[in-house]
């Protein structure tokens, strides 16, 4: 695997995600951040308005691919015209980064279009870095894998989460992408120390953060938090990454924001407090 | 258990089938298996329902919030995503509410969706230049009717015995359910992209059938002859030149 220099070098400041509704906004009224990264099945089209628009905010800042749709982590075959649109894509935009998540997400054909969380085991690992070698040999270049949220664990895990990240790091030669808001959401939810998990990554393999906001709902007796994308940032989550921070040093941060989508305005807000995070 | 087995048990799980996941997911805390599950099940339903919306904005809104998530679940089980890109969902949609709604009062929908669909297909297809005109001034009259052309790969052409423009445009933006006189007769309608997006206007049954003969790579003499058809008066000169002017033929093909 070959590491191609591309996209320049990753952005210093805090970028936001790109989202339709934001489209002509942020060309017309372009927002005070420092890239953006978008979402890379919204723009597989062969042509027309949402590629163009992309085309044009890439003239003029830092653009990361991130993907949700590959489904690495699942035992039926890699679709092999996705890789081909996102290898079409990433030759369109040069993109800083490109992105993927450590999840699966379909079975006999059957596609689920979530990021459903990995069984922790020397067999899903094996897979799971065997894929992630196809993705960057389609793609000629390394990749970062970020990790999702999860509302269950399956038994029998031979690794802890973060452990898991570290094992996929060493065996497929992957980078990641540090989604704090997740680390705290799974830490609330399966009872494990936010701190821990940072201590057990690789810190020279963190290369991107993820910021964005989660919801509390209660099931029974038990809150149970969900990863929902809707709501500006909690303060557990800024005071992780704030320590994030310093464990990792100031890798390129980004707020995502995907429901309730607000104003352009308040995710540069978002964007401007991370870049304040010493 | 193997991965493979794991996976096909859980996806059977979120798709409300009968599946045995017993003593695969961890209990912990106050939340059960079954709860953890409906989470990711409802998130399955959820996120169709939402991309199918954006799909399709207006059957949506001819439906109804709930009749919509109803047809919705349905649809999804009978056509399930087969792709990581949720853009691919919405092709079997026409085809499915015609199936659905037969001849009843809602089988216009399935044409509302066709148009929909157009439209979507349309925003995502290829960018293509256009066809000069001095190309058509240089040649010789006798062999205009032999010439065949590429159209645009943004072109979509619909047709349906209902006014099926008019209902599509009486319900652009959000509101309620609008009136929509269905025994108006059929309407015919070019989907096209004008700028970097798609446009939508209404054809004639001429214009139509001319530019339906040249998508099927008819040449133009029977492009006119199909057109003659359907409209006795359709006018031939001002048809091309619209379509010209309009972005609609890329080159003559040889």
């Amino acid at each position: 695997m070959t590491t191609s220099a591309s996209g320049g070098a990753p952005p210093v400041r805090a970028g936001i995600g790109l989202r339709a509704p934001h489209h002509r906004e942020v060309l017309e009224q372009p927002p005070d951040v420092g890239w953006l990264e978008a979402h890379s099945e919204n723009y597989f089209a062969d042509g027309g308005g949402a590629l163009a628009t992309l085309q044009r905010v890439r003239e003029r800042w830092p653009v990361a691919l991130h993907g949700v749709g590959l489904a690495l982590g699942s035992a039926d075959a890699l679709d092999r015209e996705h890789l081909r649109r996102l290898a079409r894509l990433v030759a369109r935009i040069d993109p800083w980064a490109v992105s993927e998540h450590v999840c699966w997400g379909h079975a006999g054909g059957r596609h689920t279009n979530d990021l459903l969380p990995m069984p922790r085991t020397q067999e899903s690992l094996r897979l799971l870095a065997a894929r992630v070698g196809e993705m960057q040999d389609a793609l000629g270049r390394q990749v970062l894998l970020e990790n999702v949220s999860s509302y269950l664990e399956f038994e029998n895990a031979g690794f802890t989460e973060a452990g898991y990240l570290a094992a996929l790091v060493a065996e497929s030669g992957c980078a990641l992408l540090l989604d704090v808001n997740n680390v705290y959401v799974n830490a609330c939810n399966h009872g494990f120390d936010a701190e821990g998990y940072f201590a057990e990554l690789p810190v020279a393999a963190v290369r991107e953060i993820h910021l964005a906001g989660h919801e509390v709902t209660r099931i029974g007796a038990q809150d149970i938090r969900i990863d929902t994308h809707d709501r500006t940032i909690c303060d557990e989550v800024w005071a992780l990454y704030a320590s994030a921070r310093r464990r990792f040093g100031r890798v390129p941060t980004l707020i995502e924001w995907d429901a309730a989508l607000p104003p352009l305005g308040t995710l540069v807000a978002e964007a401007r407090r991370a870049d304040a995070v010493e | 258990m193997r991965l493979s087995e794991l996976q096909r048990r859980f996806v059977a799980g979120l798709y409300g089938e009968p599946t045995d996941l017993a003593g695969t997911i961890r209990i912990d805390g106050g939340i059960g298996a079954d709860e953890r599950l409906a989470i990711y099940r409802g998130n399955l339903q959820a996120g169709f329902e939402k991309a199918l919306r954006l799909e399709f904005p207006v059957v949506a809104t001819l439906c109804g919030a709930e009749f919509f998530m109803v047809l919705s679940r349905e649809f999804q089980r009978a056509h399930p995503s087969g792709s990581g890109d949720l853009h691919h969902i919405g092709g079997p949609f026409p085809g499915y509410l015609r199936d659905r709604f037969g001849g009843g009062e809602h089988a216009y929908f399935a044409d509302v969706a066709a148009l929909e669909w157009a439209r979507e297909e349309s925003a995502r297809a290829a960018d293509s230049g256009t066809l000069d005109v001095g190309v058509l001034r240089d040649v010789a009259p006798d062999d205009l009717p032999a010439l065949r052309f590429a159209l645009h790969p943004a072109v979509r052409l619909v047709a349906s015995r209902w006014p099926v423009f008019t209902a599509w445009e009486a319900h652009q933006g959000p509101g309620e359910v609008r009136h929509v006189d269905l025994g108006a007769g059929p309407e015919y309608v070019l989907v096209r992209r004008a700028g970097s997006g798609p446009a939508l206007e209404r054809l004639t049954a001429g214009e139509f059938g001319f530019l339906a003969a040249l998508a099927d790579g008819g040449t133009l003499g029977a492009a006119f002859d199909a057109a003659i058809a359907a409209e006795p008066g359709f006018a031939v000169t001002p048809s091309l030149q619209r379509c010209v002017v309009r972005g609609i033929l890329c080159r003559v093909l040889r």
